[in-house]
């Protein structure tokens, strides 16, 4: 598990109240009870504060999994996709 | 000096029409005499004078005054109105068509140095002192004036409880089924939907089928309804809250909704929205859904009919044969303008809704 998927786990767990080893490899909205439309907003809000980066429109629709949005960050922070 | 006040004629009226003055402007009165007519939507309404004294007439014929609101004065003596017509002639509001200002609220606003501007902020025809101490009352305890954005949020509700008279309806709407096809939506679709999507977008499918809900309804009771569909969302992420307005979403799939919503989120979160965004709006939603939050009844935002509300994702246990099931459920509130609609028209609406968001198929639409 990639130092980024962890700093990312370590986020939602914060976010969404649950302990970070409690989250799937493949979590995602809805199977996580607190990450609904609301949460998924909080969520976008922490992950720019740690990692320093900033989503796009388009971004915020399509971060729907774990791995989603690790590729996604990883993207922004400049690594491998 | 004592001030003639329109009284508090009813509970169905926020405010009633000067229909005539019964005394001239100058005329001696004894207290208790007739001295105006007023009307409501009811009723006709005899304005007794307050005290015996001077009449000085300021309201205007054919005018609307909200309760509580000063149309004219009695004086001792013709000093007091003299003083009092020559305050009022130095107000260059008044001057210039603008509110009419008391003599007692003009020398409070002398004592506080207040702007014309400031004074105008208080929005009334007339103002009264103690209409000026409230707009004091901030700075003179050393608290900060609400910022723009708010004072905007302060005259929509202002406006909306003065003109308004609403009614409200709450539906209990079982989404155990929508959740679980929201989940599998989303990865087919690859797509953040969420229940507060699904709900907006539902809602636009009605416009057709109950138009008094979709529309502005104008001071002289002419509505004007819309098919288009225009909802307004209500969005906080503790940036001030706006309602942004989904064009046409009777013509959008709930993907196209959802992602416009999602652009809505981050501007609500950049704090990047043009006021093209937030204008337009047939029908507008209240989402609450903090864990939580039952419901928050909203209001209407004027000119439409209605505003809907949502609270968060509640769960129960109930009885399905003999085996306990848990359920997951929403409340959703009705908030509607009693002048276009009846309960019986809210009930219906609301049914309506709940069908859709308890039969997941309407997602593959």
């Amino acid at each position: 598990m990639s130092d980024v998927t962890e700093r990312i786990r370590s986020e939602m767990a914060a976010v969404f109240g649950v302990a970070a080893a409690d989250i799937p490899a493949d979590a995602a909205p809805g199977r996580i009870e607190k990450w609904n439309s609301l949460g998924h907003m909080q969520l976008i809000v922490a992950l720019e504060e740690a990692f320093k980066i900033r989503f796009g429109d388009d971004d915020l629709i399509r971060l729907v999994s774990l791995p989603e949005i690790t590729a996604t960050v990883t993207r922004k922070l400049g690594g491998q996709p | 000096m004592i001030e003639i006040i329109v009284p508090t004629i009813n509970t169905n009226d926020v405010d009633a029409v000067l229909r005539q003055w019964v005394k001239k402007a100058g005329d001696r009165v004894a207290a208790g005499e007739l001295i105006a007519v007023l009307e409501t939507t009811k009723a006709s309404y005899e304005l007794e004078s307050p005290a015996a004294g001077i009449l000085e007439a300021l309201g205007e014929e054919g005018q609307s005054y909200a309760f509580g609101a000063a149309i004219g004065a009695i004086h001792s003596d013709e000093a007091s109105l003299l003083a009092a017509r020559a305050a009022r002639q130095a107000a260059p509001a008044a001057a210039s068509g603008g509110p009419v200002i008391t003599a007692a609220a003009q020398r409070l606003i002398d004592k506080l140095g207040l702007t014309p501007q400031q004074v105008a902020a208080i929005r009334k025809r007339v103002i009264k002192e103690s209409d000026v101490q409230a707009l004091a009352e901030p700075s003179a305890g050393g608290g900060a004036q609400l910022s723009a954005q708010q004072q905007t949020i302060a005259r929509t509700v202002g406006r909306s409880h003065a003109t308004i008279p609403d009614a409200f309806l709450l539906q209990k709407i079982d989404v155990t089924a929508a959740l679980t096809s929201l989940i599998a939506y989303r990865e087919r679709h690859k797509a953040m939907v969420g229940l507060p999507d699904l709900l907006v977008w539902s809602v636009a499918q009605l416009t057709g089928s109950f138009p008094m809900f979709f529309g502005q309804l104008d001071d002289s009771l002419a509505m004007r309804t819309s098919t288009a569909g225009n909802i307004g969302v209500t969005m906080d992420v503790g940036r001030g809250l706006y309602v942004p307005v989904l064009r046409e979403a009777s013509s959008l799939t709930l993907l196209q909704a959802s992602a416009q919503l999602s652009s809505f989120r981050m501007k609500a979160l950049r704090n990047t929205f043009e006021a093209a965004d937030l204008a337009g709006g047939d029908l507008s939603i209240s989402l609450n859904t903090d864990e939580g939050t039952v419901l928050v009844k909203p209001i209407i935002l004027p000119p439409q009919t209605c505003m809907l509300s949502v609270g968060a994702v509640l769960k129960e246990l109930v009885l399905a044969g003999t085996t306990l099931i848990e359920r997951s459920y929403v409340l959703l509130g009705v908030t509607y303008d009693h002048r276009a609609i009846n309960g019986f028209q809210a009930g219906a609406f609301a049914r309506a809704i709940k069908s859709l968001l308890e039969a997941p198929e309407v997602l593959e639409r």
